[in-house]
């Protein structure tokens, strides 16, 4: 195949409607050394056929789907080196899972094994975190006992259809957290190691609503239990809705002007 | 970060950017993530899949096989090679087409032949303005094909027909279906790539 017929069928094979020896074809030329501009007309028709897949309407899956996702995902992330994954960070959701363990009567794992489908989603994480969280289990069983809000995340992440996400750092800043969300999306709950806050300055939640130019809506501030720092994202406020979380690093009492000071941590909801 | 980063941080989500993020989260085995992910972009898969296999029970597993594999091959995303929506929906094409090929092509090309479109589903009433523009621009640019072109590429990537089957669904000659092809994929990557990809 010339360079020349490899551009008449890139549109083609970019919409894998070529023929299986044309593509084969097609593909064997790619592989040559030398080409005048193949590559780079592959790579502009497969970017235009990718973007195809937008101009349908979303249709929403129903929730069998995640449910079997997250049950077969949970079995791979049994094997997954959860420790070199996660860190630190994941070991506090990995902690509170014990303390769920642990709290619970004995024959919780095997209503898990039972329920698999029902709660894979909390399933999963007790698969993935099993080491660490023994490592962090006294720790977080001690923020368990004296600290309301960690019995609260606690009873979040064993609420069916819960989901844990992921804060990422902003500006540099060198940690990390993560938020359990309830299942209607009304109640988060934040868990960190690194946000305890200090003489001078105190960690604060923000939710930021849906809407282009929203203007994040403060929403209290971080405590810090049982050396896990936790934070209780105002229901009231969340359930006017949210696209993303935030904390910002504020002066001692929060933020003297209403707004962020400086975001630290940022989560988005369903992006 | 003061306000105006913030409000970069805002336009960032309202516009799927944080997907990126959180396909590398998914990389190193945070199963939120993958559940962020599937919020995010689960109703494109499962929309693409359904126009292709035309079977809802057909479509739920190719989403979920999809999604698995995401999770197994999270590492391998390049954001040079496109946004992560766009991304998802190709695996999920092309399980969907895999699943369409071990069904056999009877049905599909007997489909086709009525030359008529499926109705797309309405629009979820949860759309955002981002996903609604980002839907009505592609929209456009598919309806500024001439109609030949238009619905050919609509045989090809909707129906995942390959130029021989179109032809002989169509009744055109095949050197007209691949002409056509090749004209509208250059026209859509003029009007789509450089604005959206």
């Amino acid at each position: 195949m010339t360079c020349a017929e490899f551009k008449e069928l890139a549109g083609a094979l970019a919409l894998d409607a070529l023929d299986a020896d044309e593509r084969a074809a097609a593909r064997a030329h790619l592989s040559e050394p030398r080409h005048e501009g193949c590559p780079e007309a592959f790579a502009r028709a497969t970017a235009a056929a990718r973007l195809l897949s937008g101009a349908l309407p979303d249709v929403q899956p129903p929730d069998r789907v995640w449910r079997g996702i997250a049950a077969r995902i949970s079995a791979r992330a049994s094997r997954r080196r959860w420790a070199v994954a996660s860190g630190w960070i994941a070991a506090a959701a990995a902690a509170v899972l014990a303390a769920i363990l642990a709290g619970r009567n004995a024959g919780l794992h095997s209503e898990i094994d039972a329920m698999r489908a029902r709660s894979a989603t909390v399933e999963t994480r007790a698969a993935s975190s099993e080491e660490l969280a023994r490592q962090c289990a006294a720790q977080l069983e001690g923020a368990r006992r004296t600290s309301g809000l960690a019995r609260d995340a606690i009873a979040l992440l064993e609420q069916r259809g819960s989901r844990v996400v992921a804060f990422a750092p902003q500006g540099g800043f060198g940690a990390a957290a993560l938020a359990v969300v309830g299942s209607d999306g009304r109640r988060a709950i934040l868990l960190s190691s690194a946000l305890a806050p200090t003489a001078a300055r105190d960690y604060q939640l923000w939710i930021i609503p849906p809407g282009k130019g929203a203007a994040p809506v403060p929403a209290g501030l971080v405590i810090a239990a049982g050396g896990i720092a936790l934070g209780d994202f105002q229901p009231g406020v969340l359930a006017r809705g949210a696209a993303a979380l935030a904390v910002s690093a504020e002066p001692k009492g929060g933020s003297p002007t209403g707004a962020p000071t400086q975001v630290v941590l940022v989560a988005a909801l369903g992006v | 970060m003061m306000m105006t980063s913030l409000w970069l941080l805002l336009a960032a989500v309202a516009g799927g950017l944080g997907a990126e993020e959180l396909i590398a989260l998914i990389a190193r085995g945070e199963p939120g993530a993958l559940r962020s992910l599937y919020d995010a972009v689960g109703g494109r898969a499962m929309s693409i899949a359904l126009r292709l296999l035309g079977s809802a029970a057909d479509a739920e597993e190719v989403v979920q096989d999809t999604f698995v594999e995401i999770w197994r091959r999270a590492s391998e995303y390049r954001a040079e090679r496109g946004a992560p929506a766009a991304w998802v929906a190709a695996m999920t094409r092309s399980r969907a087409i895999d699943r369409l090929r071990e069904r056999g092509r009877a049905d599909q090309a007997l489909r086709a032949i009525a030359l008529e479109p499926p109705r797309n589903p309405d629009p979820p009433p949860s759309e955002s303005a981002a996903r609604r523009e980002e839907r009505a621009r592609i929209g456009a640019a598919l309806a500024a094909l001439p109609p030949e072109q238009r619905r050919t590429l609509e045989l090809a990537y909707f129906e995942g027909l390959t130029q021989s089957e179109i032809a002989r669904a169509t009744g055109e000659a095949l050197g007209t279906v691949k002409t056509r092809i090749r004209l509208g994929m250059e026209k859509l990557a003029d009007s789509l790539v450089e604005a959206l990809g």
